[in-house]
């Protein structure tokens, strides 16, 4: 071989990211973007069983960390590509999935103002991004900008998300985008809802239910349902009661509506809503049509609670 | 050995070709990279080149027109570029140029069901965004949701018509593939059966191995698998140089060379398809590596 530059190895075979401090921008380039398009002659692909030959970049990065001088040159030779790209665009090059799939793994130094102008283009003029990219690649370019360019409070990309948060085909990539957990995905819910095609959204409902008991434990997931709940859809709040249920919360019906009525009364917005103050229970009712499914069973409870001895 | 095939194949070509295929072959014959433990060995590529008997196209067993057009393709790469990168990927291209194209496969020798097993971590991110949602896709990769979660609520979910068009068996045109056997394989044991389909381990990465299964109707075009489905996967083995034989069941597909000492794998191509013809849920073999 008269390669100027071969990778190096670690002891235990895995890769050195030191050793790209000597390889040059242009050479990361060349060798991801080989990689990329499946031929590599230093970590050969096997083509037979479908390696991904995005996963080594995944695992050198992820080794690396942000603030290594390989991953500031890595980051910059996929800014290279995914600036190409879109100057060739519709046409695509075989290297720029899997770029993009980088950045939906590890967060890059310079990739943020990519993404962000993506954002802004789909959300200023969609059916133009749609033209420029197919919608399926607009997809995986949110999904990698939920990672690079997220909607965080200040974030200058935030608008763009919720202008997208409004699009039913990438509604909840939005969703993603603007809520990076489970309290902050409460708030957008109601929006997402709307939005999102039918036959998407319980499955969306069912994970983001599933992976909150997961990180908030259910009290975590039924106290923030409960501040936020009231003002959602009467079909989001049955989706979200259903996955509660799904997901194994033996009372969800009881404990959402428990923490529903123990939220502050400033939350309130609407003009309909009442409260009652019921054996030192508060008991808050957004409508009327909340106060007709409650009040038989209110005055069942204060029966209940008038035969009780009491201890 | 070379092959009769090879040896034939060799003849067809003028002087000028053969000249350049000697370069070519001196060229791969020397050329190894070893990068931790990660092999591109020329040597064995050559090898399998030189055994190779069932690139045919759809000509008849011995028929050296096909190969002689792949080996053609070789040489022109080889003569147009000029750097050891260069002329890697010039060998890779003309692999991708004579894909699919080993001897068909006698269907009724095939069993009705096929199974492919992969690694590909992003083909089984697609599937979850399918089938589970796209947030099922973004807790996989924050990891909120383990892989094995995953997988589990992927099988309980499972809805083939779920799968989008371009979720496919593989990469590539055509795909590998393999099915149950009288020798068996270690279907359950990831590390055992990476070895038997010889499938390398890459040093310091934590592989996974997931199986589909589909029928054998569901996708066409099935073939012996050849050097140029195989590209540098110097691990792979071109079938030996007999016909297919009615009273011989193992001459009609090729055989894995497994790396260890489990039973050598049934092993042939055919045309890529959607994931939706999977017949089962996607099964996760287990996790492996180095």
């Amino acid at each position: 071989m008269t390669t100027p530059f071969v990778p190096a190895v670690r002891e235990d075979g895995s890769f050195d990211p030191d050793c790209l401090e000597q390889a040059g921008l242009r050479w990361v380039t060349a060798w991801l973007k080989s990689r990329f398009q499946g031929s590599d002659p230093y970590f050969p692909i096997d083509r037979r069983y479908g390696e991904d030959p995005e996963a080594l970049i995944v695992s050198i990065l992820q080794d690396a960390g942000l603030a290594h001088p390989a991953t500031d040159l890595i980051a910059r030779a996929l800014l290279e590509m995914l600036d190409e790209a879109r100057a060739k665009a519709p046409e695509v090059p075989a290297y720029f999935e899997p770029a993009v799939r980088v950045c939906q793994r590890v967060r890059l130094p310079h990739t943020g103002d990519w993404f962000e102008e993506s954002l802004k283009a789909l959300a200023e003029n969609p059916s133009e991004e749609e033209a420029h990219w197919s919608r399926k690649l607009i997809a995986e370019i949110l999904f990698a900008a939920t990672v690079q360019a997220p909607g965080l409070p200040q974030a200058a990309s935030r608008r763009n998300w919720e202008s997208i948060l409004r699009l039913p085909n990438y509604a909840t990539l939005g969703w993603l985008g603007l809520a990076q957990t489970f309290a902050s995905a409460a708030s957008y819910v109601a929006a997402w809802w709307q939005a999102c095609p039918p036959e998407d959204r319980h499955r969306e409902i069912d994970q983001w239910i599933y992976a909150g008991l997961k990180t908030e434990t259910a009290d975590g997931v039924l106290r923030i349902v409960g501040t936020t709940g009231y003002r959602w859809p009467r079909d989001l709040r049955a989706a979200v009661e259903l996955a509660l249920r799904k997901n194994g919360v033996q009372k969800p019906l009881r404990e959402f509506r428990t923490s529903f009525a123990s939220r502050r009364y400033s939350s309130f917005r609407s003009p309909m809503t009442m409260s009652m103050k019921l054996s030192s229970r508060r008991l808050d009712m957004q409508s009327q049509w909340d106060m007709n499914r409650w009040l038989p069973r209110l005055a069942q409870f204060s029966k209940t609670k008038s035969t009780t001895p009491k201890s | 050995m070379p092959s009769n095939l090879y040896r034939l194949a060799l003849e067809a070509l003028s002087d000028d070709e053969k000249a350049t295929l000697t370069e070519f072959e001196a060229w791969m014959e020397a050329l190894r990279i070893e990068v931790g433990g990660r092999k591109t060995q020329g040597d064995h590529v050559l090898g399998n080149l030189r055994e190779e008997s069932h690139l045919l196209g759809d000509g008849a067993f011995g028929d050296c027109s096909e190969l002689v057009s792949f080996l053609k393709r070789c040489c022109e790469e080889h003569a147009r570029l000029a750097s050891d990168p260069e002329r890697y990927d010039g060998f890779g291209g003309a692999c991708g140029n004579h894909e699919g194209k080993g001897l068909r496969l006698d269907r009724d020798r095939l069993p009705d069901t096929l199974l492919r097993y992969g690694r590909n971590m992003a083909l089984f991110e697609k599937l979850v965004a399918n089938v589970l949602g796209e947030r099922a896709r973004k807790d996989l990769i924050n990891g909120r949701i383990s892989f094995e979660e995953a997988f589990s609520r992927l099988v309980a979910s499972w809805d083939p018509s779920a799968v989008a068009d371009h979720v496919r068996l593989g990469g590539s045109t055509v795909v590998f593939a393999t099915f149950d056997h009288s020798a068996g394989a270690p279907r359950s044991d990831a590390a055992a059966l990476a070895q038997a389909l010889a499938l390398p381990v890459q040093p310091g990465r934590k592989e996974i191995l997931m199986e589909f299964t589909y029928p054998t109707d569901s996708v066409a075009n099935h073939r012996f698998p050849t050097v140029a489905d195989a590209g540098w996967a110097h691990e792979f083995q071109p079938a030996p140089e007999v016909a297919p034989d009615p009273v011989r069941d193992e001459t009609h597909w090729g055989w894995t060379r497994p790396l260890g000492a489990w039973p050598a794998q049934p092993e042939l191509v055919h045309d890529n398809q959607s994931l939706r013809v999977l017949s089962a849920p996607p099964r996760f073999v287990g996790r492996y590596s180095a």
